[in-house]
């Protein structure tokens, strides 16, 4: 037997970086009455920093989680085996948020002109000027520190929170690109650097990730900077709610959602306005399983886009080794440096669009050189291989080390990944979660546009580390997607026959139905897309806040009825 | 090893976890070997409190004393080095996921021991000590100098 919920007026389905920022301006509204279904719990920040003695302890005696990450659960099963990625979600309030690094960089205006500038993709319907103000909002709540006047971007508005403290490695990096001439800045990250918000302390360095997530809600993550006021406003916030299905009215429109509560119960939570921000899978997994009479191959699919056009970002490690070099911290990770000079297409380089350099980290700490790896979140269970060969052991055992320690330093780049069909996301014939939905498959190859773009950022990485010492060059790893980058399979548009939303993320479909998160991204964007999520979504809930009596009248309720 | 409490282990199995784990990352120098630095009780207590690192590590020790009967009719830490180091190859050979989860086990344990992180200069500064600095904003006067780098569309 269903139960059946209090109707509400906006009901949001996930509550990540584009969820928890919705469900907050829209928290902000009179008498708009708002429920969030989030599958996942609270996250418990891991009260360990990586520097305390006992981390890499804490780390060896955690299981690792379903999805092969060991501190990562309530996800759900999907199938990658025809991807050349697995993806790493944390399904729990906050979302990805949780586990990110907090990278925080805008997309240039030439992003949302892909077709425009380079002759091939597609431009957005929107421009970098229509979410420069949400970009703004989005970054004073979440905590940008750094810098304005990055001349790799259009001038903007001034930095909440000035730039964190530097170690050796970024100094290393520093004199390289001034080395090379080539352009450089703060890596921009929602760390505070000052005590901001609502009970949220500077970051103290002692971490050399934020992947575990925050235990001094330094990092911006929505469930510490968005739903805190958000549910003081009257959000309603159900956890431990998996979504079966959107359901659709035989006069075409969304009534609300199925759900299965913590014990099993299915659920109906009707409502107004259906709001989707399950991220780049878990968006159209939930549209694909929500077939009916009227959308007989998923809802909201009459174009038949739903889960195709899956992009991440080509990333790509490349370390290097010097014994002339000290690039180690003493377990301490100030900020980064970043490098925008190949950010912009340019067509002598023999491939579309462009990417970004990352110069973050210096040597890793003595665990992780001996294990390969740079950063101590990715270790056990991390479902990773090490970016360089684990220390042998046995009598060659000390020497490795010694070469490896206090001596690495690493660059990432993170490119541009341009929409094909054929990367996409179905539902696998088999595969379910333990109430029976059906799971994702990942289908994923990677293009040859991406693989010429990785090429040449390789070999610029190489010139980069030859530039900072590197006496030579330890690793070269070609990753898959970038963990948490799940893009473009509900893309928008201005035609219904070749998008699945309009620009306000509202399904050509089914009018009282939006989508928020990366699904609706055209391109991916040169740069991480965290940022751009939250600015689209606080945009479009101020068109649905703005058009509120309109839209939800549809359902023949009135606002705050 | 003597009188030592282990709470997984047999005395037999922790006597041939402390050999092992010498020859994982033996004395050289200054260095101690792991056994000899006691990192089988941290292996112990890991295995514990991690249970699903029993099957791994506890794996590795059955069979490698199985081969040790079978092939050299005594034990792994009466062995001359050279046998030793040939065993765990062969069990690394064969229980490539098990081996490796000792060998991780191990090196958490030995480089996040407090002698070992003094002894490589790697102790973690408390926060007044800290050499890490404010950024000087002088360093990018030069990248500003050198103008925009997006396109203005």
């Amino acid at each position: 037997m269903t139960v059946s919920d209090e109707v509400v007026d906006v009901l949001v389905i996930g509550s990540g970086a584009s969820g928890g920022a919705f469900a907050w301006r829209l928290s902000k509204e009179p008498g708009i009455k708002v429920a969030c279904l989030e599958q996942g719990d609270w996250p418990q920040p891991r009260y360990n920093p990586s520097a305390d003695t006992d981390y890499q302890y804490q780390s060896l005696i955690t299981p690792p989680g379903p999805q092969g990450v060991n501190y990562l659960r309530d996800g759900y099963p999907y199938d990658h085996s025809e991807s050349i990625w697995q993806p790493g979600m944390y399904n729990g309030v906050g979302g990805s948020t949780v586990h990110y690094e907090a990278g925080f960089t805008r997309c240039h205006p030439s992003d949302f002109k892909v077709r425009t500038v380079s002759g091939v993709a597609d431009d957005w319907p929107i421009s970098y000027q229509d979410l420069e103000p949400y970009y703004d909002q989005n970054e004073r709540m979440m905590g940008l520190a750094g810098l304005a006047g990055n001349p790799s971007n259009p001038p903007r508005s001034p930095v909440p929170l000035p730039p964190p403290m530097m170690g050796r490695g970024p100094q290393i990096f520093i004199n390289a690109f001034e080395k090379l001439g080539w352009h450089w800045w703060i890596s921009s990250r929602v760390l505070v650097t000052e005590p901001y918000g609502e009970g949220r302390l500077p970051c103290n360095y002692r971490c050399a990730s934020c992947g575990a997530g925050c235990y001094r809600k330094a990092k911006g993550s929505t469930d510490v900077v968005y739903w805190p006021e958000a549910i003081r406003n009257g959000v309603i916030l159900k956890t431990r709610a998996r979504v079966r299905e959107i359901v659709v009215g035989e006069d075409g429109l969304a009534e609300g959602a199925l759900y299965y509560d913590e014990q099993g119960q299915l659920h109906e939570q009707k409502a107004r306005l259906v709001v989707v921000a399950c991220n780049g899978i878990g968006t159209p997994r939930l549209f694909l399983n929500s077939k009916s009479s009227q959308f007989p191959e998923g809802l909201s699919n009459s174009s038949g886009l739903v889960g195709k056009n899956l992009m991440s970002h080509c990333i790509a490690h490349v370390v290097g080794v010097s014994e002339s070099v000290n690039s180690y911290d003493n377990g301490l990770r100030g900020g980064g440096v970043s490098s925008q000079q190949f950010y912009e297409h340019d067509p002598t380089r023999g491939f579309a669009s462009g990417y970004g350099l990352s110069a973050g980290y210096g040597s890793a700490g003595p665990v992780e050189t001996a294990l390969g790896w740079p950063s101590v979140s990715l270790g056990l269970g991390s479902g990773r291989d090490p970016l360089w060969e684990v220390a042998p052991w046995g009598p060659g055992h000390h020497s490795a080390f010694r070469k490896y320690f206090r001596h690495t330093l690493g660059v990432i780049m993170s490119g541009d990944d341009l929409p094909e069909e054929s990367n996409r996301v179905v539902l696998d014939p088999t595969l379910t979660d333990d109430m029976g939905i059906p799971a994702p498959r990942l289908l994923y190859r990677r293009s040859e546009n991406s693989e010429k773009l990785l090429g040449h950022a390789i070999e610029r990485a190489k010139e980069l580390l030859e530039a900072a010492g590197a006496s030579e060059i330890i690793s070269v790893v070609r990753g898959g997607g970038a963990i948490g980058h799940y893009l473009g399979t509900a893309r928008m548009g201005d035609d219904p026959e070749t998008s699945v939303v309009d620009r306000w993320g509202r399904s050509h479909d089914v009018r009282n139905l939006f989508i928020i998160d990366g699904s609706v991204f055209v391109t991916s964007g040169t740069t991480g897309p965290t940022s751009t999520i939250g600015a689209i979504a606080l945009r479009t809930a101020d068109y649905v806040a703005d058009n509120a009596r309109h839209l939800l009248d549809q359902q023949g309720g009135t606002v705050g009825k | 090893m003597e009188n030592e409490a282990f709470l997984i282990f047999t005395s037999d199995q922790a006597l041939t976890l402390e050999a092992v784990l010498n020859s994982l990352i033996p004395a050289e120098g200054e260095m101690p070997g792991a056994g000899d630095l006691g990192i089988a009780s941290f292996v112990d207590k890991a295995l514990a409190d991690g249970p699903h690192l029993r099957r791994h590590i506890l794996g590795v020790l059955d069979q490698l004393a199985i081969d040790c009967w079978r092939d050299h009719q005594q034990s792994f830490p009466t062995l001359p080095q050279s046998e030793k180091v040939a065993l765990l190859q062969r069990r690394e050979q064969e229980q490539g996921e098990s081996f490796g989860t000792l060998v991780h086990a191990t090196y958490a344990g030995y480089y996040s021991h407090p002698g070992v992180v003094e002894a490589l200069g790697a102790k973690v500064p408390s926060e007044s000590e800290s050499h890490l600095r404010p950024f000087d904003p002088q360093l990018l006067d030069n990248v500003r100098r050198r103008g925009p780098v997006y396109k203005d569309i």
